[in-house]
């Protein structure tokens, strides 16, 4: 009986040894289940400026020799970029043919309108294109609007004709 | 109310009418744009190098432009000014498509000097769709400054010091040659050899021993010894 007794008490003991070592031994692989991935991902948003003109015509209409068409012909510069930019201008000459054509600086800007009482010699002029660009030392903001108002003076030996020019308005950035 | 379908007519042609006057007078305008910062170029004299320059539409219409090349300016008087090559000079654009334009400029030799400057404005113009007589067509645009600079070339000590160095060591050598420091030590001359001729040692015979040396020590013979004996006793 004591015999049996000690048995058990041995057989109990080494079972306990055995759980105790194999037990804290004992690893479970983790996972997780469904599998997933991640992807990183990057973008870089560069500054930039946008040109957007309210119109690309201005009809000065008809205007005698030395008479003037008056600087309120409005044309709007719209930067829709995000980074601010200068406004920058250039024109052809006045051409009606390859013979008959007059200067470019007779057509004027400015930053207002002027109804009269500006003195065209002494208004700011458009610059021969191309390699002629006025600065025109004014910084278009963000999403900012900026009128530019034309006018034109018609030179005195000006022949009788149709005259037609280009103007060019740019953001630099 | 019911519409007269006359009125209903004359409603739509002028609906049509509004939108064609919109898109004839240009409302839309240029919506052209370009990523923004200089063209900055650092070039030695005869050299070459090429940037880009991003424009793109972010209008909903397709957009044709044209590019006009730089006008190079420079405060320095009777310079060769750099030379351009851009590519493309025009195209349309897609609604929301960009597009790089390579700028390649060139610095002559001729009549520059390392430190000279250049600037010019690089310009990108929508053209217009407008061939109306008698008025001012407006071309809207983005323009790129660029700035051109002959690079002052750098010192690299190795390009110099080393070839003088191997010069210096040829010099040397040549010299030491010259001067017979570098010349073989004359061959040293044989023994005169007898009328008898030199005998060749014998040779051993296998299981005999080698002679032994003689001492160094004072020979003294028979005789010799004797005598200083005779004279001990005296």
């Amino acid at each position: 009986m004591a015999t049996i007794k000690q048995n058990i008490i041995i057989l109990t003991i080494a079972i306990a040894l055995v759980l105790g070592i194999a037990l804290p031994s004992i690893s479970f692989a983790s996972f997780s289940f469904p599998y997933s991935n991640t992807v990183a991902a990057s973008l870089t948003v560069p500054n930039v400026c946008v040109d957007v003109l309210s119109n690309t015509v201005i009809a000065f209409g008809s205007v005698a020799p030395t008479a003037n068409a008056p600087i309120t012909n409005a044309v709007v510069d719209t930067n829709d970029g995000n980074i601010a930019a200068n406004i920058l201008l250039d024109g052809t000459n006045w051409i009606a043919s390859a013979t008959v054509n007059y200067f470019v600086t007779n057509t004027v800007w400015d930053f207002s309108a002027h109804a009269s009482g500006i003195s065209y010699t002494s208004a700011n002029s458009l610059g021969l294109a191309p390699g002629n660009l006025v600065n025109t030392f004014n910084v278009i903001g963000v999403s900012a609007q900026v009128p530019l108002y034309f006018g034109t003076t018609v030179p005195a030996l000006a022949a009788p004709a149709t005259y037609s020019q280009t103007v060019t308005i740019e953001n630099l950035c | 109310m019911r519409m007269n379908p006359a009125s209903k007519n004359i409603a739509l042609i002028a609906l049509a009418a509004l939108i064609a006057s919109a898109f004839w007078a240009g409302s839309a305008g240029a919506q052209l744009g370009e990523i923004a910062g200089p063209l900055n170029f650092t070039i030695g004299l005869g050299g070459t190098a090429t940037l880009n320059m991003t424009i793109f539409n972010s209008g909903t219409a397709p957009l044709p432009y044209k590019v006009i090349p730089p006008f190079f300016h420079t405060a320095t008087a009777n310079t060769t000014k750099p030379t351009t090559v851009i590519s493309p000079l025009s195209g349309t654009l897609a609604p929301r498509q960009s597009q790089a334009i390579s700028v390649t400029v060139t610095i002559p030799s001729a009549n520059n000097k390392p430190g000279y400057v250049w600037s010019g404005i690089l310009q990108v113009l929508e053209v217009p769709n407008n061939t109306q007589q008698g008025v001012a067509i407006v071309e809207g645009g983005v323009a790129k400054g660029i700035n051109v600079n002959a690079a002052v070339p750098t010192f690299n000590y190795l390009e110099i010091v080393i070839p003088a160095v191997i010069i210096i060591i040829i010099a040397a050598v040549a010299f030491m040659w010259k001067t017979g420091r570098l010349q073989r030590a004359p061959a040293r001359k044989a023994a005169p050899v007898s009328a008898r001729g030199r005998k060749a040692p014998a040779r051993r015979k296998a299981g005999s021993r080698a002679r032994k040396a003689p001492s160094k020590k004072r020979r003294t013979t028979k005789r010799a010894s004797s005598s200083r004996a005779r004279r001990r006793r005296r």
